[in-house]
């Protein structure tokens, strides 16, 4: 069963009135507990493909459909239910809240989803410890390097099991080694807990390790 | 909960001298809200017990018809049964029968209108403040033909302890009484108004100047606490029934009670400039706050935070920041207020105008509970106003924009 399904997804931004064509009408398919890379150069939607997809943006045309459903058609406070339920997200820096401990904002997201206090700290720990990042469960984000705070979004993205996490250039500020590390973390984690993981780069280091990638040139998709 | 109030403390903390000046100014606030709080309190409260104790009283009963025309001819019907009335209460303190005339006093120099009460001095030292409220002389002690004057009165007679008066007043038969006095005391109250124009004279020597024998025209009645005043009225005037009128302070005195309620009032203004300013302070820290954080709240809504939470937080952290003004103005306040309220505050300069009022120039400034409850509950309500708009402005984020925000 296919859980991310676009149709002749269309983004066109207005930049001072010239229109700008993010996405030009891209097919995707992608199926649970895939480990998927989109790479392309700087300006060619990928961020854009990843918004619409995660439900953060709205297509200008076409359809995304996450589990059969099209969520163009759910209203804003529904798509945050989605989000938050169904999906997780990792950006590229700046993912943790500053003045919350590792633990403390992987708890924070449980109180979203309405967990008590117990089931909170439990299952925050163990994400963290099957991350191998036990040992950062009291350290500020200000003190924890660019590495270990993408590891923590990590557990925070996985600590409810969605079905789902996005990762918009989780890599990007990290240097080869611990960009590598997290890459094989990520896919440990989308084996074991059948997450489907899309993240995107242009790390070509990365993106040797990644069984399937959707190259995008100028909003639609290339052959590699 | 716990983490989203850890949150919203440890976000206060943030920007420590940003929130440390906000607090500042919810101290300074607080704490002249309570002063002038304290200070009006402590005025009003003087200007009313000044009333009371100079010649008021809590209670007045009098013959039916006297108030409305308070003449020598209204007399008590009755004296023996007002006095046993008024001794089966066991909130009466104290009170004294009076004999009220209206006349002219004279010296060798010049002369006065005068209200003259013939007391008996041992009752009326209980009910009025006149006995211990003499500069120089004695007061009263029973020798006939003695009298008590205002200094005010005395400068206006040109008189001193040991001169002789003359008092002129209606008597009850139509003519007009007269009869000459020692000057054995003079008073000075806070009431510079009283001072000018009572004269107090015992009894006896009231009564055969003026022809009424036994009678007297009033009894003042202090009670264990005003608050007591409206249900003794009414247990006093059915005892004593039709023939009689029965008045409490705030009847005597309807012009200063108003004053009383017209100021109370209007110390409102106060709350609504300094709440106000608050309000603005506060705004202005949170809009700060938010632009700074636009970052994070796009993640935080990304990860599927609903704008509602973003506002509930916003609005935490603003009464976090209220409660913690409250409570530290509250407390310095006290500290501050507490010496002032035993030594009182000598208003010196401004004494002058207030005594003609019957205020006396030293206050002592008082807080009840409900004044020191008002500003705990007023600043975490004002914080949460002001909180409203930038709250809002955070849930107005869009998602990918904020993340995109640098
Ligand atoms: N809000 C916006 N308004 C106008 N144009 C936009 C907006 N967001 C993106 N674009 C444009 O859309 C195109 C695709 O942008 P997008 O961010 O998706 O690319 P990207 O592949 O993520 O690039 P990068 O590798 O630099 O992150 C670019 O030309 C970009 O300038
Ligand atoms: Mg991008």
């Amino acid at each position: 069963m296919e859980i991310i399904k676009t149709e002749q997804l269309v983004k066109t931004y207005a930049d001072h009135g010239v229109p700008v064509h993010a996405l030009r009408g891209i097919n995707l398919s992608i199926e649970r507990g895939e480990f998927i890379a989109i790479a392309g150069p700087s300006g060619s939607g990928k961020t854009t493909l990843l918004n619409c997809i995660g439900a953060l943006d709205r297509p200008t045309t076409g359809r995304v459909c996450v589990n059969e459903q099209d969520i163009d058609l759910l209203d804003n406070s529904e798509r945050a239910r989605l989000r938050l339920h169904k999906m997780g997200f990792v950006f590229q820096a700046y993912n943790l809240i500053p003045v919350l401990t590792a633990l403390e904002n992987i708890e924070f997201k449980m109180m979203l989803l309405g967990k008590s206090e117990g089931e909170r700290h439990e299952l925050a720990m163990r994400s963290m410890k099957e991350l191998g990042i036990a040992d950062l469960a009291h350290k500020k984000p200000q003190d924890m390097s660019g590495g270990q705070q993408q590891r923590v979004a990590i557990a925070r993205a996985i600590v409810n099991e969605p079905p789902i996490v996005l990762a918009d250039e989780p890599t990007a500020n990290l240097d080869t080694e611990n960009a590598l590390i997290l890459i094989d973390l990520m896919r440990e984690m989308g084996r074991t807990k059948n997450v489907t993981f899309v993240f995107s780069t242009h790390d070509p280091r990365v993106l040797e390790r990644v069984q399937r990638i959707i190259f995008l040139r100028d909003g639609n998709i290339a052959d590699p | 909960m716990t983490i989203l109030f850890k949150l919203a403390w440890r976000n206060l903390w943030r920007n420590r001298r940003r929130s440390l000046i906000i607090l500042v100014a919810i101290v300074v606030g607080v704490v002249s809200l309570l002063f002038i709080e304290g200070l009006v309190n402590g005025q009003l409260k003087q200007l009313l017990e000044n009333q009371i104790g100079t010649h008021i009283g809590h209670l007045q009963i009098h013959a039916k018809g006297f108030q409305d025309d308070r003449t020598i001819q209204h007399l008590i019907p009755d004296k023996k049964r007002v006095e046993s009335a008024l001794r089966s209460l066991p909130e009466v303190v104290a009170y004294s029968p009076r004999i009220i005339s209206f006349g002219l006093v004279s010296s060798a120099s010049a002369s006065s209108g005068v209200t003259m009460l013939g007391v008996d001095p041992l009752l009326e030292s209980r009910v009025s403040m006149i006995a211990h409220s003499m500069t120089s002389g004695e007061y009263l002690a029973g020798e006939p033909r003695s009298i008590v004057i205002g200094e005010r009165m005395a400068e206006k007679l040109g008189v001193e302890v040991g001169d002789k008066i003359v008092l002129m007043a209606s008597a009850l038969d139509g003519h007009v009484g007269s009869d000459a006095f020692r000057v054995t005391g003079l008073f000075k109250t806070p009431d510079s108004e009283f001072d000018r124009s009572y004269v107090q004279v015992g009894m006896e020597s009231a009564q055969s100047m003026l022809g009424v024998s036994d009678s007297v025209s009033e009894f003042a009645v202090v009670l264990q606490s005003a608050d007591m005043a409206a249900a003794v009225k009414s247990s006093v005037g059915s005892a004593l029934g039709e023939s009689y009128e029965v008045f409490t302070y705030g009847e005597l005195i309807p012009m200063m009670i108003m004053m009383i309620e017209v100021t109370r009032e209007s110390m409102g203004i106060y709350y609504v400039i300094i709440g106000l300013a608050t309000i603005f302070g506060i705004i202005n820290v949170l809009l700060m706050a938010v632009f700074e954080r636009i970052r994070e709240f796009g993640v935080v809504m990304a990860m599927g935070m609903r704008s509602a939470q973003v506002f509930r937080l916003i609005l935490l952290e603003a009464f976090l920041l209220g409660v913690l003004g409250a409570a530290a103005g509250v407390l310095v306040g006290l500290l501050v207020f507490w010496p002032v309220s035993i030594q009182g505050l000598d208003l010196g300069a401004s004494a002058e105008a207030m005594s003609s009022i019957g205020m006396g120039s030293i206050i002592y400034p008082f807080l009840t509970w409900a004044d020191i409850l008002k500003n705990i509950l007023f600043v975490p309500v004002v914080s949460l106003l002001a909180a409203v708009y930038p709250a809002w402005k955070a849930t107005r984020l869009e998602p990918v924009r904020a993340i995109r925000y640098v």
